[in-house]
């Protein structure tokens, strides 16, 4: 135990836990917005966009950050665009786009020179390796998260529950469907750090499915898939430690259990009650 | 408080709407009523602002505040883990009033429609008929003065739904301006002030005396009558 302690105290150790932290604290909060909104798939789309943009910066030699997030932004859009129009159903318009992404960025990567370049790192993330500029982004993103979500929560609740009445209501619903889909591509740039693009969007579905089972109001569901949230992310990284298995997996294999838990206890719970 | 004026609407080459033209005044309660794909939603959205017609004019007045009620209750209206209280209040978006008010309103709106033992559950594990009662109370609780409802009887049993109806008499009594969209015409004409007939176009404009009194139209109000006995 002690040497437990000793070992999440460790800097690269903690730096890659409060990144940790502040992910799923993002995700779970879009993701219960997106889930309930029939959404949920924009994260695995826009998380095979950012493999492209990442393949894309490899091969340009380009640290910064600027490119993913560009890339992902503008995915997002051309995604609530086409799901707004009607041309293209939105899950079908997601998964064409990340089909293409994927695709793209498999065919740059082979162009790539870096012979220390580890893709593996991209899909299944990589938490051990964030840096100090990332874990900073994380908690900027996450409290930005957390402050749209208290200020615009009735306004939110209303497009989420029924976006015509919202309409009617005078809420603006595209200002507040396309600052969701930008500040999804923000979380989900920081995301793959940490579970990688495979897995990213296992953080937004997951905590709310699981929170949803057993609570009856929206905002308990909200606080619930957070909480959820975060005990399987820390589950997971401490048994990734203990173990020694991929971080990411084992957050999205906790996440996974969890929720059949939870399924299983309902199920329990109701053949009492009848 | 409602002005249609040659308002046309178009899909490709088909024709939902042309030259509808109608007035609703303040107070009035109005019933509009016509076939499966006369066009009734559409004007309905049209007036809501959620659909953008191909030609003409609706105005709507400033004071107008709207109560909406919708056609259907979809998978999304019953599987949203919200509670009853959370969707009566989200009626009040973008209002500002006081938590005490608030309050009171929903507690007012949830004892009037027998939903008070309800108020913290999961609206999933309502009947329809309670559902659309909560939903009528998200429509109440903003105390609006324009009503409009969209086929809102659907779900409800025949006694909840008598007592609809003369729900929307007191508060037309009240002043309140009413546009109804609705199959049910043998129950209903008796209490509005006027019928609206709609297939594509306006077809009748004027009493329910009077729309009885078209013979062409007498099929249509017997067809959903017996229609309406069979639910």
């Amino acid at each position: 135990m002690n040497e437990l302690l000793s070992l999440l105290m460790m800097p690269f150790v903690l730096r890659s836990l409060l990144a940790g932290i502040a992910v799923s604290i993002s995700m779970s909060l879009l993701g219960t917005f997106l889930v309930l909104k029939r959404f949920s798939l924009i994260g695995d789309g826009l998380a095979h966009v950012s493999f492209f943009a990442v393949a894309l910066s490899l091969f340009l030699n380009e640290t910064t950050p600027w490119i993913s997030i560009i890339i992902l932004s503008i995915a997002s859009i051309i995604i609530m665009k086409l799901n707004e129009s009607g041309k293209a159903f939105g899950d079908a318009a997601i998964g064409m786009i990340g089909a293409f992404s994927i695709a793209l960025g498999t065919i740059i990567v082979k162009f790539i020179t870096n012979q220390y370049v580890n893709l593996e790192n991209y899909l299944f993330g990589e938490i051990f390796l964030v840096r100090e500029a990332d874990v900073w982004f994380a908690w900027i993103i996450a409290i930005a998260i957390v402050f749209a979500t208290i200020v615009l929560y009735h306004p939110l609740f209303a497009l989420t529950y029924e976006e015509d009445f919202a309409k009617v209501k005078k809420v603006p619903v595209k200002t507040l469907q396309y600052g969701l889909a930008i500040i999804t591509a923000l979380a989900i740039f920081v995301g793959i750090r940490v579970v990688g693009t495979l897995l990213i969007s296992s953080l937004i579905i997951f905590p709310t499915v699981t929170a949803m089972q057993w609570n009856s109001s929206f905002k308990g569901t909200l606080i619930s898939s957070v909480i959820v949230s975060l005990s399987n992310i820390f589950i997971g990284f401490v048994l990734s430690i203990i173990l020694a298995w991929p971080a990411g997996s084992t957050m999205v294999v906790v996440s996974g259990i969890t929720l059949l838990f939870v399924y299983a206890m309902q199920g329990i719970k109701r053949s009492f009650q009848k | 408080m409602i002005n249609f004026k040659d308002v046309q609407f178009t899909v490709d080459t088909q024709t939902i709407l042309k030259d509808v033209n109608f007035e609703i005044k303040q107070g009035e309660f109005v019933a509009l009523v016509g076939s499966n794909g006369a066009g009734k939603s559409t004007i309905i959205k049209a007036l809501l602002g959620l659909k953008v017609m191909s030609r003409g004019e609706i105005d709507l007045s400033n004071q107008a505040r709207i109560g909406y009620l919708s056609q259907y209750l979809t998978f999304q209206h019953r599987s949203f883990p919200a509670s009853v209280k959370e969707v009566i209040e989200s009626g009040l978006v973008g209002e500002r009033i006081s938590h005490k008010e608030k309050r009171k309103r929903l507690d007012d709106l949830l004892s009037q429609f027998e939903l008070l033992p309800y108020k913290h559950q999961r609206i999933g594990v309502l009947s329809g008929g309670q559902l659309q009662r909560v939903l009528i109370c998200r429509m109440l609780i903003s105390n609006p003065n324009l009503l409009i409802l969209d086929e809102p009887t659907s779900s409800l049993d025949p006694s909840m739904r008598e007592r609809f109806y003369e729900l929307l008499q007191s508060k037309h009594k009240q002043g309140m301006t009413i546009l109804l969209v609705t199959h049910d015409v043998a129950s209903i004409g008796e209490k509005v002030d006027r019928i609206i007939y709609l297939d594509q176009t306006i077809l009748f404009d004027g009493s329910f005396k009077a729309f009885c009194e078209m013979e062409s139209l007498t099929p249509f109000i017997h067809v959903h009558e017996r229609g309406h006995h069979h639910e």
